[in-house]
């Protein structure tokens, strides 16, 4: 299971950097080993990760927010730190993205405003997003390595059509809140899943629909 | 495995339109019309860069029953086999995320054809009313849609549906239609700065970036 996550990490940073979705200065990587209370942890140019502790993670800025979102989210397997061009757009200038596209609330959830510090961080964390900001960064999380890039994917794809459509209209139609409510649902069901595994030792499975 | 290098071609259209962002995550997916009732049509929840030719689904298009395949069908499947069973002309239907078409699904504006693009699209891109992803209400409201004039779907909180005698033409007409979009949104981008004085100065800067980072993608 180490050997498979340090493999995940260099996947997600070849796909990731493939696809220009780990821009800014402090894009990071990490995945979970299971069965452990350890990490792969990376910045966007290492040529491989380390392993460090969950718990004692707190030294180094970047890599104590990934040990953070661990330590607050057992559901999650794998995260990416940093933006592909117009999730940087996002971030900056608008700071939220409400619910728009069916795929959006279905695995990433909604991107609400940043709310400073540690709290606000655990706060944001407990709602169930998949998507957040943190220090002008999108803060991607996947229940696993291939769920996190389909998702680095999707933010940069949602982020791309929502901004220009934010910048044209000032608003969006959102989806209507029964599809909402739906999809938040079978994301929540699928981070239950995801956490039983994770607490018994395992990699999460993936996802197997819509 | 039957009809393999249908099923070759459409894995390597597949990875084209992921390259270019058209199928972002799991999002989107292809039907082709390969015998008078036999359909291929993309797997449901299936990363398009990983991909393969046994992925690919083998339909019958009268009553999506598998013919072949082991992978889930698409959860759109039901949308595609009413577009090709009401267009007997069309091989094609492909429905992608593309981010700049997307856009425009989010607003109320009309895109603009000329003589060339209805030649290919249509006389009209034909707007479709939300209804959820891969629910039978959104077959029918695509049923009710289509429309042997268009060959171009614009559906509202979602994406779009292109259709094509052959893939080639469907391409085609999917980047015709990004052409559109990005034409439409960076000239009301430009009248959000020449016209609109009230816009408070954060706004002038988003849309000054992002006219500078969708002039990069008009270029290419």
């Amino acid at each position: 299971m180490r050997e498979q996550q340090k493999l995940a990490w260099l996947e997600i940073q070849s796909r990731l950097q493939k696809h220009g979705l780990l821009e800014g200065q402090r894009a990071s990587i990490s995945t979970r080993i299971p069965d452990t209370s350890e990490f792969w942890f990376g910045t966007a140019l290492d040529d491989a990760p380390r392993e460090l502790s969950i718990q004692q993670a707190h030294n180094a800025e970047l890599s104590a927010l990934h040990a953070e979102v661990y330590q607050s989210r057992n559901d999650i397997s794998a995260i990416a730190f940093g933006h592909g061009p117009y999730g940087g757009i996002l971030v900056e200038h608008i700071g939220e993205m409400p619910g728009i596209f069916d795929e959006q609330v279905r695995h990433l959830g909604t991107l609400s405003l940043q709310t400073y510090g540690s709290k606000g961080l655990k706060e944001r964390l407990a709602t169930g997003t998949n998507m957040l900001s943190a220090h002008g960064e999108l803060l991607i999380l996947g229940m696993t390595p291939q769920r996190l890039i389909l998702n680095a994917s999707l933010a940069e794809k949602c982020a791309h059509a929502y901004t220009l459509a934010y910048a044209v209209q000032g608003h969006t139609s959102m989806l209507p809140w029964i599809v909402r409510k739906i999809a938040h649902g079978r994301l929540r069901s699928d981070q239950k899943r995801a956490s039983k595994r994770i607490t018994e030792g395992k990699l999460p499975l993936e996802s197997s629909g819509y | 495995m039957i009809h393999a290098e249908q099923r070759a071609t459409l894995v390597s259209i597949c990875q084209n339109l992921a390259q270019k962002g058209y199928l972002a995550g799991t999002g989107g997916n292809i039907m082709v019309r390969v015998g008078i009732d036999e359909v291929l049509v993309t797997p449901s929840a299936k990363d398009y860069h990983t991909l393969e030719s046994s992925d690919i689904c083998v339909l019958s298009l009268s009553d999506l029953s598998i013919i072949e395949g082991n992978a889930k069908p698409s959860v759109e499947s039901a949308m595609h086999a009413v577009i090709l069973r009401q267009r007997a002309d069309i091989a094609v239907s492909i429905h992608t995320h593309q981010p700049l078409t997307s856009a425009c699904s989010l607003l109320d504006i009309d895109l603009d054809l000329n003589d060339h693009q209805k030649q290919l699209l249509g006389s009209t891109v034909v707007p479709i009313h939300y209804a959820p992803s891969g629910t039978s209400l959104l077959a029918s409201k695509v049923k009710r849609a289509i429309s042997p004039d268009s060959n171009a779907y614009l559906l509202k909180n979602h994406g779009v549906i292109c259709l094509g005698k052959t893939f080639s033409a469907a391409i085609e007409a999917l980047d015709t239609l990004e052409y559109i979009a990005l034409a439409s949104l960076r000239k009301s981008l430009q009248q959000q700065l020449t016209c609109n004085t009230k816009n408070e100065p954060h706004n002038r800067e988003l849309v000054r970036d992002l006219l500078a980072i969708t002039r990069m993608e008009a270029e290419a």
